[in-house]
């Protein structure tokens, strides 16, 4: 099922399968390893739901809700 | 900050060599910088920028100084911050009062190299000099990741020094090969991208040396960065992926899903494993039927051109013996 990576909830993974970003954004979320294919975990929501902190291959990644709701990911069962 | 490496008459050093430390925020840069210079450093802008310009000094036993410069941390070279601006600048030597350094020494988070290596290689792409400080094997090793440096330096073509640059760990052997005047500059660009991607390169970067305003050796990798820039509005113009639905006109792109690897180095080896979760596919690799990529309409750049086409630093391109064990986080 293909949801936003900001629907996901904590513990749960998703797939990297489109990025709906401008340009710029785009570019910058691929470059800080979100490509598609790429396993992504949420790891917690900050207390109203931004940033929203993730864990891609070996590290930690933070972003504005505003940008985790332009990638969407398959969802892992 | 120009008078060292100017004017300086009859005297002694005629200019210092000028070395730069590159590396992603968080790489341990700075304390790698700390440790080469304790405080003999000097801390100012780059004109007409609020981006810190440290430099420091690193004194060698024979007592020659040697300038040390520290970037500022960045991801990629594609230049959107004005910190990534300011590196790519330096190391293309188009900075006014701050000469093309004759060195780079590039700081990898040896925890996260996957992420810390695409930087890395747009640097060596860039041709200067560099040796590569692995940093944070403690880290590492307290991951449970183990990293073949000696293998990394075969893949990377510059030496790899392991450190612990908090601990001071290994930041001798650092000073040691710095203080070489010859080393080697990093091999030409080992990989190829896409045939018609390859002609634009060389296109771009014919019309960059008649500008005579980029080294030859940076040359081409000026002219796929631009093209990664240039090229990114492709992204929007076609494929939907999977469950697409039409194309949409605009902000809708795709992640990308190939990063074209070094021919010899595809398919081989594994950062990351599971070649399933990451399909992956080159452009070669691509079925002819229902590709996804096909242009559409004209005007538009050619797919090829999309800049995901040069995101190469990834797990399935590193060559078999460069382990980096499983992420004991890693489910699944």
């Amino acid at each position: 099922m293909m949801v936003r990576l900001s629907e996901l909830r904590p513990g749960q993974v998703g797939i990297v399968q489109r990025i709906e970003a401008d340009d710029a954004l785009r570019l910058r979320l691929m470059e800080m390893g979100l490509l598609r294919g790429e396993r992504v975990r949420v790891l917690k929501y900050a207390p109203l739901g931004d940033p929203i902190e993730l864990e891609v291959g070996l590290y930690h990644l933070s972003l504005r809700r505003r940008e985790a709701e332009t990638i969407l990911v398959e969802m892992e069962p | 900050m120009n008078q060292r490496r100017r004017g300086a008459p009859t005297t002694k050093q005629v200019s210092k060599r000028l070395v730069a430390l590159a590396g992603n925020p968080n790489s341990g840069k700075t304390t790698v910088f700390n440790a080469l210079t304790g405080l003999r450093q000097k801390v100012g802008n780059y004109a007409g920028v609020t981006v810190e310009k440290k430099l420091g000094l690193l004194t060698l036993p024979d007592g020659t100084t040697i300038e040390i410069l520290d970037l500022p941390g960045a991801y990629s070279l594609t230049a959107r911050s004005p910190e990534e601006q300011i590196a790519r600048n330096v190391l293309l030597g188009e900075v006014p009062d701050t000469p093309r350094p004759d060195l780079v020494v590039l700081v990898v988070d040896g925890s996260n190299l996957e992420r810390n290596l695409y930087l890395a290689t747009q640097v060596l792409d860039m041709g200067l000099p560099a040796i590569i400080a692995l940093n944070m094997m403690d880290v590492a090793q307290g991951r449970g990741l183990q990293v073949d440096a000696a293998q990394l330096e075969r893949w990377l073509g510059v030496p790899v020094v392991p450190l612990i640059a908090s601990k001071g760990v290994g930041i001798d052997r650092l000073k040691e090969l710095i203080a070489r005047s010859e080393l080697p500059r990093p091999p030409a660009r080992r990989w190829k991208a896409a045939p018609e991607v390859e002609e634009a390169i060389q296109t771009v970067a014919q019309a960059l040396r008649r500008t005579g305003t980029v080294p030859e050796e940076a040359v081409e990798a000026e002219a796929i960065r631009l093209i990664g820039l240039e090229g990114t509005p492709s992204l929007l113009q076609e494929r939907g992926g999977p469950g697409a639905g039409p194309s949409r006109p605009t902000g809708t792109g795709a992640a990308p899903s190939c990063r074209p690897l070094p021919g010899h180095l595809r398919g081989r080896g594994s950062l990351r494993v599971d070649p399933k979760s990451h399909p992956r596919s080159g452009p070669s690799e691509r079925s002819p039927a229902g590709d996804p990529e096909r242009p559409r309409g004209s005007g538009a750049h050619p797919p090829s051109l999309r800049p995901d086409r040069f995101y190469r630093v990834d797990g399935a391109g590193l060559p078999d013996g460069l382990h980096v064990g499983d992420d004991p986080r890693r489910l699944d």
